[in-house]
């Protein structure tokens, strides 16, 4: 049986039985997207790295708590969420390294010129700046929501408050990010 | 709707998640109301930058080095077989620590029982409860005559020194079950003077174990003999059981196991001490051969019988005041006379014959009949 056919709750179980090796099929299932949360959260390649991969040996150590209420992936993303803002406050505290959102991010529209992908690239960086500036619950909700595309239910479940508040939590932290992204975007007012 | 109310439905109505009429509504407005349409704009500018942020690719390597970690922690317990690992740990611990308490619990309740409670032996052997002290009932009995078959301390240590002579094992037994008794008893045989008996301090106000004639007697097959020194009995009588007592009906081990078991008395005495009269006693020690005792019960037939020719006058306060019990091996053929000394020694009351149909039945004249005197005390 191959590993795409098993489901996080049976790895979970597996597990949980003592089969430490399944913990590998759910690290390569998640690792993308707890990864680009982090990173974005983070604003830092390394810091994300490291912070990830704490994310999952967290996870395996608390493994034998999971009860299988939620998805396998909300409680992945409640753990990055708490790695991620541990990691803010720590990083805040030692000096602010003033690192630009790293080479790893290519632009990688080969039809764009050199001003529009340095255009391009700058806005990018500009976002991660303002993300990173957020409360680590605002930006963990806009990322939940506009960049992993999760629902508003699994958004509840992760930050553990209801749909409701998600909604508004969701506009406030919106418009917290358009506040700072505004005078990037001249143009969009002229939008619509 | 206006501006209040349009804004805060802005993401919903970008993400598209409004009702229609909602939708619609606010479609209407951000046409009409171009400070809207800026707001809206903006917001979905910020919508789309973040949706359009690259998917940046974790490191290479990045599952293969987790699981390198997750298998040196598998090296250790997880977390929830740590909680688990604990508890085995914890729990033998506990479990032996609680079986200890249990068992010097029980200890300590055992101890303590023994302390509290008298041995058995003793309570099968005491009087009726009395609400007074041991030390009271020693000064009511010897103040005046008693009214309750309890035994005084002066008749009864009297009683209780050639007690322990006579059976050194017994006594042994008494010094294991009570340490305090014991030593109230090794303290009461030279006691003359009940009355100045005081409790001495920190002992245990335990009803004294009275004395049983019957198991004295029963033990004293091989050194049995009469106390006239201490019963004003004569030595006639003493005399007539010389024959070598016969083994007692029952055995040592089993008077040790029921001290209140007697034998069959077959002919059963009720007497009564004669008052103002008083016989001249001595002291004896034990000897433990059979033959030494036979001498020695004749010595004091002849001793007893030149007392009882003085009939000294009765001391102020003879020790004659106390219920009694006696028993006798006396040979068939010499009943007659022992009951004749008898009726010289005190006044007899009641004669009656128990159980002797089939001893008779079954044995011959020759055989020794075990008598049973109840002494009561003199009349005044």
């Amino acid at each position: 049986m191959g590993s795409e056919s098993i489901s996080d709750a049976e790895c979970v179980r597996r597990i949980q039985r003592g089969e430490t090796e399944t913990f590998e099929i759910l690290v390569r299932r998640h690792e993308k997207a707890i990864f680009n949360v982090v990173y974005r959260m983070l604003g830092d390649y390394d810091d994300a790295a490291e912070t990830a991969q704490e994310v999952f040996l967290s996870a395996y150590r608390a493994i034998g708590q999971f009860r299988g209420d939620a998805n396998f992936s909300t409680w992945l993303y409640r753990i990055a969420l708490n790695h991620a803002s541990t990691r803010r406050k720590s990083t805040s505290s030692r000096q602010r390294r003033l690192v630009p959102i790293d080479d790893t991010e290519l632009v990688d529209d080969v039809e764009l010129g050199p001003a529009e992908t340095l255009e391009k690239k700058e806005i990018r960086q500009r976002v991660q700046r303002a993300l990173k500036e957020l409360q680590p619950e605002d930006a963990m909700v806009i990322l939940l929501r506009d960049l992993q595309d999760i629902a508003y239910e699994d958004v509840a479940r992760v930050l553990n408050i209801p749909v409701g508040t998600v909604k508004s939590r969701l506009h406030r932290a919106r418009q917290a990010l358009k506040a700072r992204l505004t005078a990037y975007f001249p143009t969009a007012r002229k939008a619509i | 709707m206006n501006c209040q109310e349009v804004q805060p439905q802005l993401s919903e109505f970008l993400e598209k998640s409004l009702d229609a009429i909602r939708t619609k509504s606010i479609e209407s407005h951000l046409i009409s109301c171009p400070a809207c349409r800026a707001e809206a704009n903006s917001l979905f500018d910020c919508i789309r930058q973040v949706a359009n942020l690259p998917i940046v690719e974790p490191p290479a390597g990045f599952a293969r080095g987790v699981m390198a970690h997750v298998r040196e922690i598998e090296i250790e317990p997880r977390g929830w077989k740590r909680f688990i690992a604990g508890f085995r740990v914890v729990l033998p611990i506990q479990a032996a620590a609680l079986v200890m308490i249990a068992v010097v619990a029980v200890l300590l309740y055992q101890k303590e029982t023994k302390i509290s409670q008298p041995d058995p032996v003793q309570l099968t052997s005491l009087p009726p409860v009395s609400p007074l002290s041991a030390e009271e009932q020693t000064n009511t009995a010897l103040d005046s005559a008693p009214s309750r078959p309890s035994t005084p301390n002066t008749l009864r240590e009297t009683r209780r020194a050639p007690v322990a002579e006579q059976d050194r094992g017994a006594q042994a037994r008494q010094q294991q079950v009570s340490d305090k008794l014991s030593l109230k008893d090794q303290a009461a045989a030279p006691a003359a003077s009940a009355n100045t008996e005081k409790p001495s301090e920190g002992r245990i106000a335990t009803p004294r174990r009275p004395t049983i004639q019957a198991q004295e007697v029963a033990t004293g097959g091989r050194t049995f003999r009469p106390r006239t020194e201490v019963f004003d009995f004569g030595a006639a009588i003493g005399a007539l059981s010389q024959t070598p007592f016969r083994n007692a009906p029952f055995a040592v081990a089993e008077r040790a196991s029921s001290p209140l078991s007697e034998p069959s008395a077959d002919i059963e005495f009720i007497v009564r001490r004669r008052p103002f009269e008083r016989r001249e006693q001595s002291e004896e020690k034990e000897e433990s051969s059979s033959d030494a005792l036979r001498k020695r019960a004749e010595a004091d037939a002849v001793i007893a019988a030149a007392a009882a020719r003085r009939a000294v006058p009765a001391p102020a306060s003879p020790p004659s005041s106390i219920v009694e019990m006696r028993w006798f091996a006396v040979p068939a053929a010499r009943f007659e006379q022992f009951r004749k000394d008898l009726a010289a020694e005190a006044h007899i009351d009641s004669e009656r014959p128990i159980a002797s149909t089939d001893k008779e039945s079954t044995s011959p004249s020759s055989r020794e009949l075990l008598i049973k005197v109840i002494i009561l005390p003199s009349e005044r």
